[in-house]
C-alpha cells in the first residue's frame, strides 16, 4: 500500500497559534496530475475516547477518576519486544475525533510519469518488480480521499480533535505474578498483575495533550484542502 | 374436529364429455354457478392436537417433528372461506380453475417439538398466523408438466407472530405482512397475466414461471407486553421487504434430506431449490416502519460482470440430525469439498441430542442493484434515484445450521443454533496469498462468481470496499431468547438477543481495494489482503425498538468475550508474507445505546441521503452490563507484529467510547 499527497494545504490551528502549512512541498508523485472519474462515498466520524462531550470544552468521563488507590482505566498500555513485562502506560487517556465529510473516490493514477518516477521504490529486495513486470504504478486504479466540505475563508471543520494522556510513566508486571499460558508467556495469570493495571511508579516521564486555547478541553480545528491518493499492488 | 357447517352446491353434474371449449378469458368468468362451491363457516374453527411428520423410520436417526395444539379459527368471529372449483376447455386442453378466498383467520401452533426413540424435546415455541387472502388457480388438471398451461394468483395480507412461551410471553412479529405471487407477462409488458408451470416430475413438486408479479414485505415489530398474539400494542424496528417482477423462477420440493454424515445419499427429508432472476421493477426495500418511513430502496438489478442464468439460487435441505450425526461438514472458502483442518466444519448434532438440520449447498446471490432511492413520507414518489448503490454479493453460500428446541433459562422454550454459514469466493484466498507471483496475478479470475461487499458510484463505475471476500459465521450453543432478562448481563436490554457462552465466531477476509464493478478482475487498486477475525467464548446481541431522532429506528446493544484467538492482519497484495498484525487478542468489548437511522434527501440539512450508524463502545471493564462473573475485567490485549517480526503487546484495560458513522451519497 501506498500513500500519495496531491498538493496538500494542511491548516493547523493549535492552542493560540495558526500553523500554516500552504508551502510544503508536494511530494514526488505531486506531478502524477489529473485523475480520472468522479464518484464518490462521503464519511463522517464522530469518535469520544473517554470524554462527556459538551460544546466546546469536554470533560472525561466518570469513570476516568481515580479510585482511592489512584487507578482509573482511561490509559493505554504499550509493552515492546525484549522489555517484557514493562509497559510504557500512558493514564488519563482521553480524547475526541471528529472528521466531517471525509469524500472516498475512486480514480486512476495519471498514464504518464514524470521526472520524479524512481522504479526502484517499486522493486522487491531481489531486484524484481512488486507490480507486475513493469515497476511502474502509472494508471493503477487508486482511491482518492479529500474534505469538499467548509472550505469558506477561516473555516476550520474538517477535523476538530482534543487528546490528553496526564501521564506516561513505565509500571512492571507485579513481580510476584505467575504466568502459565505457554502461547503468551508474559502474560501474567491474574489481570491486576499486569504493568498497566498498577500505579507503582511515582513521578511522571511526560505528558501530552492537544487543545486549543479557547476552553480548558476545546478541539484543535484542522482543515485539509487537496487530496490523497491510495493506492496499492 | 369442533363443530362446523358446511355448504355444498352443486350448480351442475361435474363430466368433461359434457364440457365445451372455453377460452381463458371466459374461464375467468366462472363463478358458484358454473362448478363446485364449497363454503366454510365456523364458529369455533377447527382444532387439531398434533400434526407429525416422520423421517428416517426404523433407522438410528428415526425422529417425529411434532406440531402440537394447532387451531384454525375466525379471531373472534366465524371462520369463513371458500373454494369454487370449475373444469372447462381452452380449445385445445381440458382446464381445472379453483378460486379460493378466506376471510380473517387465525392459525395458531402451540408448540414444536422433535421425538426419537431415546428423548424428547422442549418447544421451541409458539407462533399464529393471522392471514386473509385470495388464491386463483387455473391448470390442466391440479399438476402438469407439459409446457405452461398454468394461472396462478395468491396473495395474502396479515400478521405472523412467534413467541417463547404461553400468553404473556413477549412477541416478536413480520407485522403487516404481505405476500402476494402471479404468473404474469413481464415487467416490459406491464405484468399482465401470465402462464407458468404447476407440475409433479421425477423429483418432485415444481412451480416455475417465466415471469412472476412476487411482493414479501413486512415490520419488523416487538412487543414486550404482549397479552395473546396481540396485533396492538406492538412497536415497530425496522421494514423490510422486495417488490417487483421475478424472471424465470423455479420452485422445486423434492423428497430427500441430508445423509447421515455425507450429503448423499439422501435419507428422509426435503430438499427445497429455489431460483430466479431480478426484473427491470425489482425493488429490495430497508428502513424505518415509523416516523416518516424512510426506506431505502435498492433498484435495477442486475448479474455481477457477463454472468447468466440465476441471479439468486438457494438448494436447501430441511431434516433431523441427532446424537453425533452430521453432514459431513464444509470447507470454507476454498475450491472442491476437501480441505485442511483449519478450513474444515464439522457440524454435528450433540451427543443424544436431536436438532432440525438446516442445509444450504451452492446458494448464491451474483447479482447487485444500480441505483438507491431513498423513499419517504417527506418526499413519496418523488425520491430520486442514485446511479449508486452497496453491492453486496454472495458467490458461493453454505451453510450447516442445527436447530435444537429449547430456551436457556426458566421459560423451557425456545431454541438454540449450531452453525456454521459461509459466504465465499472459493479459492481465491489461498491464491491471494501464495508464494507464486503468477497464482496472485490470476487470483481473481472468478470474480464474477465471487462475493464483493462494496460502495459504488455506478455512473463512474467505481467501487470500494472488499473483492472477493470469505464470510464465515460459526456458533455453538447459541440461543435466541426473546423479552427474557439475562442473568449473566443485568443491565443488557432485553429484546431479541442471541447469546452464547461457548463460541460465536466471525471472518471477514478479502482484498481492500476499489475497482469497476463491471470488471472487477483487472484494473482494481489492490491497497491489502484484509482478514478480520472475532472469536467469543461468551456473546450477546440484542436488537429492540428505540428511538433516534425523533422517529423509531432500530437499537441494538452487544458484548464480546474474545477468546485469544481473534486477530487482524493488513498484507501487502505483492508481498503476503509482509502482514501487519494484531493478533492474539483477548479481552471485553461492549456496544451499547446502538442505533441505525436512514434519512431522505428531504430530511437533512444538507439535502443529501444518509445512513447514521451509532453507538457506544465499552472497552475492557467497562464492558459491564452488570456482570459479576469471571470474564468481566478482561482488559482488551493484542499482540503487534509485521510479518515474522513481533514488536510487543498493546492493552487497554477499560474505556468508553462513542462512536457515529454518517455515510451520505454525495453530489
Amino acid at each position: 500500500m501506498r500513500i500519495m499527497i496531491k498538493p496538500l494545504y494542511l491548516l493547523l490551528l493549535l492552542i493560540s497559534g495558526v500553523i500554516k502549512a500552504n508551502d510544503l512541498s508536494p511530494m514526488n508523485d505531486e506531478e502524477m496530475g489529473a485523475i480520472t472519474g468522479q464518484n464518490a462515498i462521503q464519511l463522517s466520524v464522530k469518535l469520544h475516547n473517554n470524554v462527556e462531550v459538551q460544546d466546546n470544552n469536554h470533560v472525561a468521563g466518570a469513570h476516568c477518576t481515580p479510585d482511592a488507590s489512584g487507578y482509573s482505566p482511561c490509559r493505554l498500555g504499550m509493552e515492546f519486544v525484549d522489555k517484557e513485562r514493562n509497559w510504557l502506560v500512558m493514564k488519563q487517556f482521553y480524547g475526541y475525533l471528529n472528521l466531517t465529510d471525509i469524500r472516498l473516490e475512486g480514480v486512476s493514477l495519471p498514464s504518464s510519469n514524470t521526472a520524479y518516477y524512481d522504479p526502484d521504490r517499486f522493486k522487491r529486495a531481489d531486484g524484481t518488480c512488486l507490480i507486475a513486470g513493469t515497476c511502474n504504478p502509472r494508471a493503477l486504479a487508486a482511491i482518492e480521499m479529500s474534505y469538499p466540505s467548509s472550505k469558506g475563508s477561516g473555516e476550520y471543520q474538517d477535523m476538530q480533535t482534543f487528546l490528553n494522556i496526564g501521564a506516561m510513566v513505565v509500571e512492571r508486571n507485579n513481580p510476584g505474578a505467575s504466568y502459565s499460558d505457554a502461547a503468551n508467556p508474559h502474560r501474567p495469570d491474574a489481570v491486576a498483575d499486569y504493568g498497566f493495571m498498577r500505579d507503582e511508579t511515582a513521578g511522571v516521564a511526560n505528558a501530552f495533550r492537544i487543545s486549543d486555547s479557547s476552553g480548558p478541553n476545546a478541539n484543535m480545528q484542522v482543515r485539509f484542502d487537496g487530496s490523497t491518493l491510495i493506492y496499492g499492488f | 374436529m369442533a363443530s362446523k357447517t358446511f355448504s355444498l352446491l352443486l350448480a351442475m353434474p361435474v363430466s368433461v364429455l359434457a364440457l365445451t371449449p372455453m377460452d381463458d378469458a371466459g374461464l375467468s368468468q366462472v363463478n358458484g354457478r358454473d362448478g363446485l362451491t364449497v363454503n366454510l363457516e365456523s364458529s369455533s374453527g377447527i382444532n387439531a392436537e398434533s400434526l407429525t411428520w416422520e423421517t428416517d423410520e426404523g433407522t438410528a436417526q428415526e425422529a417425529l417433528t411434532r406440531l402440537s395444539d394447532v387451531s384454525l379459527d375466525g379471531n373472534g368471529s366465524n371462520l369463513s372461506a371458500s373454494w369454487v372449483m370449475d373444469v372447462s376447455h381452452d380449445g385445445t386442453d381440458p382446464l381445472l380453475s379453483i378460486q379460493s378466498q378466506w376471510g380473517l383467520t387465525r392459525l395458531i401452533m402451540g408448540g414444536m417439538s422433535i421425538e426419537t426413540p431415546t428423548n424428547t424435546s422442549s418447544s421451541m415455541g409458539q407462533a399464529a398466523l393471522y392471514s386473509q387472502g385470495s388464491l386463483n388457480f387455473i391448470n390442466r388438471g391440479i399438476f402438469d408438466n407439459d409446457g405452461n398451461k398454468a394461472k396462478l394468483a395468491f396473495d395474502l395480507n396479515g400478521d405472523w407472530i412467534y413467541r417463547q412461551g404461553g400468553p404473556g410471553s413477549a412477541e416478536i412479529s413480520f407485522g403487516n405482512l404481505e405476500f402476494t405471487n402471479r404468473f404474469t407477462t413481464g415487467a416490459a409488458n406491464s405484468h399482465a397475466d401470465g402462464l407458468g408451470t404447476i407440475a409433479i416430475d421425477n423429483t418432485g413438486i415444481k412451480v416455475a414461471s417465466s415471469f412472476t408479479e412476487s411482493i414479501l414485505q413486512f415490520d419488523l415489530m416487538y412487543n414486550d407486553t404482549a397479552t395473546d398474539f396481540d396485533t396492538s400494542g406492538r412497536t415497530a424496528m425496522m421494514h423490510a421487504g422486495w417488490i417487483g417482477g421475478l424472471t424465470d423462477t423455479l420452485v422445486r420440493v423434492s423428497p430427500g434430506g441430508v445423509g447421515v454424515n455425507a450429503l448423499s445419499p439422501k435419507t428422509q427429508g426435503l430438499s427445497v431449490l429455489t431460483q430466479w432472476g431480478f426484473d427491470s421493477d425489482f425493488i429490495l426495500n430497508l428502513g424505518h416502519a415509523g416516523g416518516n418511513d424512510t426506506q431505502l430502496q435498492f433498484r435495477d438489478w442486475r448479474h455481477l460482470g457477463n454472468g447468466s442464468g440465476p441471479m439468486l439460487k438457494m438448494e436447501m435441505a430441511l431434516d433431523v440430525l441427532q446424537d453425533g450425526a452430521g453432514s459431513g461438514g464444509l470447507c470454507f472458502g476454498v475450491t472442491g469439498q476437501t480441505c485442511v483442518a483449519d478450513d474444515f466444519y464439522d457440524t454435528r448434532a450433540d451427543a443424544g441430542e436431536s436438532a432440525f438440520a438446516i442445509l444450504l449447498r451452492d446458494s448464491y446471490l451474483r447479482a447487485y442493484s444500480e441505483s438507491i432511492a431513498v423513499d419517504s413520507l417527506a418526499n413519496v414518489d418523488s425520491a430520486s434515484a442514485y446511479d449508486w448503490s452497496v453491492i453486496l454479493t454472495m458467490g458461493l453460500l453454505e451453510s450447516d445450521i442445527l436447530v435444537y428446541p429449547g430456551g436457556p433459562y426458566a421459560e423451557p422454550d425456545g431454541f438454540r443454533l449450531d452453525a456454521a454459514l459461509m459466504v465465499q469466493s472459493p479459492g481465491y484466498w489461498d491464491a491471494a496469498n501464495s508464494n507464486v507471483a503468477a497464482m496472485r496475478d490470476a487470483a481473481a479470475a472468478g470474480w464474477e462468481t465471487n462475493s464483493h461487499f462494496l460502495f459504488a458510484d455506478m455512473g463512474a463505475d467505481v467501487a470500494i470496499g472488499l473483492m472477493n471476500v470469505d464470510v464465515l459465521w460459526n456458533a455453538d450453543d447459541l440461543y435466541l431468547v426473546l423479552g427474557q432478562d439475562d442473568p449473566a448481563f443485568p443491565d443488557l436490554p432485553s429484546g431479541m438477543m442471541l447469546s452464547t457462552d461457548v463460541l460465536s465466531r466471525y471472518q471477514v477476509r478479502g482484498l481492500l481495494g476499489a475497482g469497476s464493478p463491471s470488471d472487477l478482475g483487472s484494473d482494481v487498486a489492490k491497497i491489502a489482503l484484509w482478514d478480520l477475525n472475532l472469536s467469543a467464548n461468551q456473546f450477546r446481541f440484542v436488537l429492540y425498538p428505540t428511538t433516534a431522532s425523533g422517529s423509531e429506528a432500530l437499537g441494538f446493544d452487544a458484548f464480546m468475550n474474545l477468546d485469544g484467538s481473534s486477530y487482524l492482519t493488513l498484507a501487502e497484495v505483492s508481498s503476503p508474507q509482509s502482514a501487519f498484525q494484531l493478533y492474539n487478542v483477548t479481552g471485553s468489548l461492549g456496544w451499547g445505546n446502538g442505533s441505525i437511522t436512514v434519512r431522505s434527501e428531504n430530511e437533512t440539512a444538507d439535502n443529501l441521503p444518509s445512513l447514521t450508524i451509532a453507538n457506544k463502545l465499552y472497552i475492557g471493564e467497562n464492558a459491564d452490563f452488570g456482570q459479576t462473573g469471571a470474564n468481566h475485567l478482561d482488559p482488551l490485549i493484542g499482540s503487534l507484529g509485521f510479518g515474522d517480526q513481533n514488536y510487543g503487546q498493546i492493552a487497554m484495560p477499560g474505556g468508553v467510547w462513542h462512536s457515529e458513522i454518517v455515510a451520505k451519497i454525495p453530489q
